[in-house]
């Protein structure tokens, strides 16, 4: 039970995190760097 | 190993070839409609993809002779075809596809043919295909295109995989961590992908997916020791043999002066794996001294406050790389030699003559020797050797990216030196990048020659010291959805979980601690049945 309470709010925390960091422009951001020398 | 257990059914070996075919067919149609590859190179990569399916569905748990040579040749028809595809369809250059594409793969191939005559672990099935779908980019070969700069270029992979290689697919989390955390931005992306696959599976990528896992896993098979007998001696051989021959491509096309390949990369190397191949396999050291850690810090402080903050973040890795892996006297030693080279081979004054930097090197081996011995007599406080990757963590990917604004993990790492510095520099189509080579790249190399050596003696070195993606994961292992159990009434104690473990942890003690990468090698491999993944 407290495993699966620990996991409901890690990956609560991770897909807001994700989400947060698409509307932020994170995905271009990244390009940036990833995509050149 | 001939026992039955390991025989995998024709319907799994049926599976996994389908399974191959599905992912391949999905990353193909991917590939093509949101990243616009080309159809040409496309067949390439999903005719080898089917012929690797089929490789390994025929190979998987049976390896007869005739099963063997049949899966061989099935691949190597397919490779061609495939080859011919590209060259004939697209008009690319049929010599060149064969020799970067259907050449390796082939010989890959039968390598394992020849030399692996025992059960495949399904984690280094998946392990095998992750490497190659992570690093598929081989239209910068056939292309002469130096980057894949399409639209996965846009997305971090959950594991540690240079983007700056030339085959690289997708973006590496930690180094877009970085990039983000040198512009002052929340990286808010890369830590969400690493923070949702760690609470589903907890550190199962670093085992299912990662190439550098992958490599290191494959060296420490290379026979080393007294138990080898006499294929020690082969291994170093063979070794001295490949060393050489790199050596030789590095004096070639980089015109490196022969003597300094020699004294500086192939001698030590060489001197160490000899080392190894006399000793055997090694055990990390359990505890790492406070007052050692601390030194390395502060190695890397004088040099900042000496030269100039490159100068002092490699300082400052290499001490702590050293000191995770042999302790702190042996570290003792290596910092005194590392401060030294650094100080001697760094210095401008070097290329004016041999010997003139030699006293800057002097000043800077006891300075690490005064300062690694005072501070373990002041501290004598000590910490687990795996919590290292934390420190690595926090001060080389996070303090000193934020404050200089470059991705210093990035610049000192290992994978990254082996899947990106050292092929871009050698291949350098734009003939622009060998130029660039300067100090760090040395370093960097010494780094990779380093953690190859280790990770002959050592299970995954890298992984268990260094790695900032694992540290983050294995936080995550104590509360992730999927779990290892354990059911001690019923254990007999033979110790098997132990043996085939990657990371050299024990299941029995305890079974959800921070290294455990998920691998089911001791779950499969239990007499007992005793060890179980639960969700």
């Amino acid at each position: 039970m407290k495993r699966r309470v620990s996991f409901i709010i890690l990956a609560v925390v991770g897909v807001v995190a994700v989400v947060l960091g698409i509307k932020a422009g994170d995905p271009e951001t990244i390009h940036r760097f990833a995509a050149q020398i | 190993m001939t026992n039955a257990r390991f025989d995998v059914s024709t319907r799994a070996r049926a599976w996994v070839f389908v399974a191959i075919a599905v992912a391949s067919a999905i990353a193909t149609l991917l590939l093509k409609f949101l990243a616009g590859f080309d159809w040409g190179v496309l067949y390439y990569g999903l005719a080898s993809m089917l012929g690797l399916g089929l490789f390994l569905a025929l190979f998987l748990g049976r390896p007869t002779t005739h099963n063997r040579w049949l899966s061989f040749i099935v691949i190597s028809l397919t490779g061609a075809i495939a080859a011919a595809f590209v060259g004939i369809g697209q008009g690319l250059p049929l010599g060149r596809v064969l020799l970067f594409g259907w050449v390796p793969f082939t010989l890959i191939m039968l390598g394992a043919v020849v030399f692996v005559r025992r059960r495949v672990a399904p984690y280094r099935v998946v392990q095998i295909t992750s490497a190659v779908l992570l690093n598929a980019y081989i239209a910068a070969y056939a292309q002469n295109k130096i980057l894949y700069q399409g639209f996965f270029k846009y997305v971090p992979e959950p594991i540690l995989n240079c983007y700056g290689g030339p085959l690289a697919v997708f973006a590496c989390p930690i180094g877009s961590t970085q990039q983000m955390v040198g512009m002052k931005f929340l990286p808010w992306l890369p830590l969400g992908v690493l923070i949702v696959v760690g609470a589903v599976v907890g550190r199962a990528a670093c085992a299912w997916l990662c190439p550098f896992g992958m490599w290191q896993d494959l060296l420490y098979k290379v026979k080393v020791g007294a138990k080898a007998g006499n294929k020690r001696w082969t291994s170093i051989a063979v070794i001295a043999v490949i060393t050489a021959l790199i050596g030789s491509v590095l004096v070639l096309l980089l015109k490196v002066q022969p003597l300094r390949v020699f004294l500086y990369a192939w001698l030590p190397f060489n001197l160490l794996a000899l080392a190894v191949a006399i000793k055997g396999k090694l055990e990390l050291p359990g505890r790492m001294w406070l007052g050692g850690s601390l030194a390395a810090v502060g190695l890397g402080a004088v040099v900042w406050l000496k030269f100039e903050v490159g100068y002092a973040v490699a300082a400052g890795f290499i001490a702590m790389v050293l000191l995770g892996l042999t302790g702190r006297w042996f570290a003792a030693g290596f910092a005194a030699v590392a401060g030294f080279l650094l100080g001697w081979l760094g210095n401008p004054a070097f290329h004016v003559g041999p010997l003139s930097g030699l006293p800057l090197g002097i000043g800077l081996a006891v300075a690490a020797l005064i300062l690694v011995f005072a501070l373990d007599v002041a501290a004598k406080a000590s910490l687990p050797s795996n919590f290292l990757k934390f420190g690595v963590l926090l001060l080389v990917a996070g303090v000193a990216s934020y404050f200089t604004a470059e991705p210093w993990f990035c610049k000192l790492c290992p994978q990254g030196t082996f899947g990106a510095g050292i092929p871009l520099v050698l291949w350098d189509p734009v003939n622009a990048l060998r130029g660039l080579v300067g100090w760090l790249y040395w370093v960097k190399i010494g780094i990779l020659l380093a953690f190859i050596v280790a990770a002959i003696a050592i299970k995954r070195p890298f992984c268990r010291v260094i790695c900032p993606i694992g540290a983050i994961y294995s936080v995550f292992n104590k509360g992730s959805l999927m779990h290892l159990t354990f059911e001690e009434s019923t254990c007999i104690r033979c110790g098997i979980c132990r043996k085939v473990c990657p990371m050299d942890i024990d299941p029995q003690q305890s079974q959800n601690q921070l290294e455990c990468i998920r691998c089911n090698e001791c779950v499969s491999n239990c007499p007992k049945s005793c060890l179980k993944f639960k969700v």
